[in-house]
């Protein structure tokens, strides 16, 4: 067998593997090792790339933008600074139809400002943000779509955990990939806003509701000390980072540092939910670097195979358009988003479309941008939206259905497809805050 | 006899990964605390700690491995196991036996790469070899390499513990469980 073939086996096997529960960085691991041996056929130099790869993959710098950015969004969220937000802006948008939901919208993207991690928003804003919409008789559905849809923001708008894996596997600049993440992240979000007024005027019985008259105001003081811890955390992390004052991961130690003072100071924080945090942190974190340590095996094994430089060949050759070959890389990404989680796909499918992307002369980026956009639908979509399973098992209401919350979640990830090509289409939207 | 041998492997396996779990999150709080007082040091005083980088270096490989091990005991390893509990509704049985046949090549993969980093480990501690800046900060290689090998030694011991019991989450002690990020 040519490296080639043994290359291509390997990705299909990895993914057949994954799919029939394989822990996803044995999967890696373990096929690529096979492969490379095969390739090789010398047991002892696979053995010794598996050695180098864990060795130095591990003791890169910018890992430790993993723990400290972990532990800010886990101490933010316990310091309930998701709900204030949340209260701040349903006040705003009370008077509106469907006002809850952009307010459940906006308030995410706020809060993903300092999470990163689409889980710990939709479990955040599923407590704070359905039962509300449900009291106001929103349709369960479109309460739980719009949680499950604008939770994704978390993982878009910096910081994110996914922009930060992507940005290994590309070998590009955590910073970088934050600021490019902030207007695609907004840009969504306006998206949903203005999906849900289209919904709330042309679909007014998906959504649901009632408009309420009372319309209690806060004062100005409230709003401050709602908004200000959150809004100080955002200019002390993507101000640190955009002044070029912190790196990246400066920004996530100083963060964690912030965000541990203001829960201090609210007396939100226990000695013992901070050390669960700690521990959460560390479980997380070895997870995913564990993973990333793997899939770099995976990537050696790639190259080796020359697969990258194939699929290039391959798609150049055959004169494919700039579309055609994104519209594949979507849809490749959709299907592997029905079963495997974002960070999963990130290292799978980037790997394989690098060469192709520089070779075309488009930004890498931009190409984490669509990548990131692209692999997160996959939270939305079933049978395996992960989103939407924190969702139902957050929500412990036997009324809403797992099938509710991926029905609610549809139209959300339909707007995100579009904003997606979107993107796609105007690499500027992505790269106009890099210097 | 053989129980009780296997409850005691068990048991020690157990409370040494939560050990090392305990170690590896005192280390974020380390790192935390270092690049603070690095980033405070650097803008006020102009004087930046030396070694900072060398020791977030030294802290991201001490937290992960560390914490390897109870990642594993505890089921959270990365793995989308949706079609399993699909299967297992129909076929118990069978759905087990192919959980024991993951876990078995999970723990040949962990334990070939502590078998493959400890003699980088002895080699590391015979020379000690130092990695860093000279005359700046520099740090040994062998703890390194030490914490790597062990704790994935841990984890192969912990996937074989698994594949014994045929259990994903094999705990003869309760220990409470870490709960999910919540508000």
């Amino acid at each position: 067998m040519s490296p080639i073939e043994i290359g291509l086996i390997s990705v299909i096997a990895i993914i057949f593997l994954i799919y029939s529960g394989v822990y996803i960085p044995v999967a890696l691991g373990t096929v690529s090792l096979i492969s490379i041996w095969l390739m090789r056929d010398n047991f002892t130099l696979a053995l010794n790339l598996l050695k180098v790869a864990v060795g130095d993959s591990a003791m890169e710098y910018s890992f430790a933008t993993i723990p400290l950015f972990t532990f800010m969004g886990l101490i933010v969220s316990k310091a309930g600074l998701g709900r204030d937000i949340y209260e701040v802006m349903t006040m705003r948008f009370r008077k509106v139809k469907g006002g809850i939901g952009m307010a459940t919208v906006g308030a995410n993207a706020v809060f993903a400002a300092v999470t990163g991690s689409s889980i710990a928003s939709a479990s955040v804003f599923t407590k704070v943000s359905v039962p509300q919409m449900m009291a106001q008789d929103y349709n369960p559905r479109f309460a739980v779509g719009v949680v499950a849809g604008s939770s994704v923001l978390g993982m878009i708008i910096p910081p994110s955990a996914m922009l930060i894996i992507y940005s290994f596997v590309a070998e590009q600049s955590v910073g970088d990939m934050f600021l490019a993440g902030v207007i695609p992240g907004i840009l969504l979000a306006v998206f949903y806003v203005v999906a849900i007024w289209f919904m709330a005027r042309f679909t007014p019985g998906f959504v649901g509701g009632r408009t309420v008259a009372d319309t209690e105001w806060m004062s100005r003081r409230e709003v401050a000390s709602k908004t200000l811890p959150t809004l100080g955390l955002i200019t002390v992390v993507l101000g640190g980072i955009y002044t070029g004052w912190l790196t990246a991961v400066e920004a996530g130690a100083a963060g964690g540092l912030v965000a541990l003072v203001i829960a201090i100071a609210r007396r939100s924080m226990s000695l013992k939910t901070f050390w669960e945090a700690l521990l959460e942190t560390g479980h997380i974190t070895a997870a995913i670097l564990f993973l990333i340590t793997a899939a770099s095996i995976y990537s050696r094994m790639l190259g080796m195979a020359g697969l990258p430089n194939q699929l290039q060949d391959l798609l150049v050759g055959n004169e494919a358009t700039f579309w055609k070959i994104m519209i594949l890389y979507v849809l490749l990404m959709l299907f592997l988003g029905t079963l495997l989680d974002t960070a999963s796909i990130i290292l799978i499918v980037v790997p394989l479309f690098l060469p192709l992307v520089e070779a075309m002369d488009m930004s890498l980026i931009w190409f984490g941008i669509v990548t990131v956009v692209g692999a997160e639908i996959g939270l939305l979509t079933p049978p395996l939206g992960i989103s939407c399973f924190v969702i139902k098992s957050t929500i412990n209401d036997d009324r809403i259905s797992l099938k509710d919350v991926f029905m609610g979640a549809l139209p959300f990830a339909f707007v995100m497809l579009i904003a997606l090509f979107i993107l796609i289409e105007f690499p500027i939207l992505s790269l106009a805050l890099l210097n | 006899m053989l129980k009780s041998a296997l409850a005691g492997l068990s048991g020690v396996a157990n409370a040494l990964a939560i050990a090392a779990n305990a170690a590896g999150t005192v280390s974020v709080l380390g790192l935390v605390a270092i690049l603070n007082i690095d980033v405070v040091a650097r803008g006020l005083f102009n004087a930046p700690l030396k070694g900072t980088y060398e020791i977030v270096q030294l802290s991201v490989v001490f937290i992960v491995f560390m914490q390897l091990a109870d990642v594993v005991r505890v089921d959270r390893l990365t793995r989308s196991d949706g079609f399993l509990n699909l299967l297992h509704n129909r076929r118990p049985k069978l759905t087990a036996n192919l959980r024991r046949i993951i876990n078995a090549v999970s723990a040949i993969f962990m334990g070939l790469i502590a078998y493959i980093m400890f003699p980088e480990f002895l080699k590391m501690w015979d020379t000690q070899d130092y990695f860093g800046v000279p005359g700046v900060f520099t740090a040994p290689w062998w703890p390194i390499k030490l914490v790597i090998a062990s704790g994935c030694a841990l984890s192969s011991v912990i996937f074989v513990l698994k594949v014994i019991t045929a259990q994903d989450r094999p705990q003869l002690i309760r220990i409470p469980e870490h709960k999910e990020p919540q508000q």
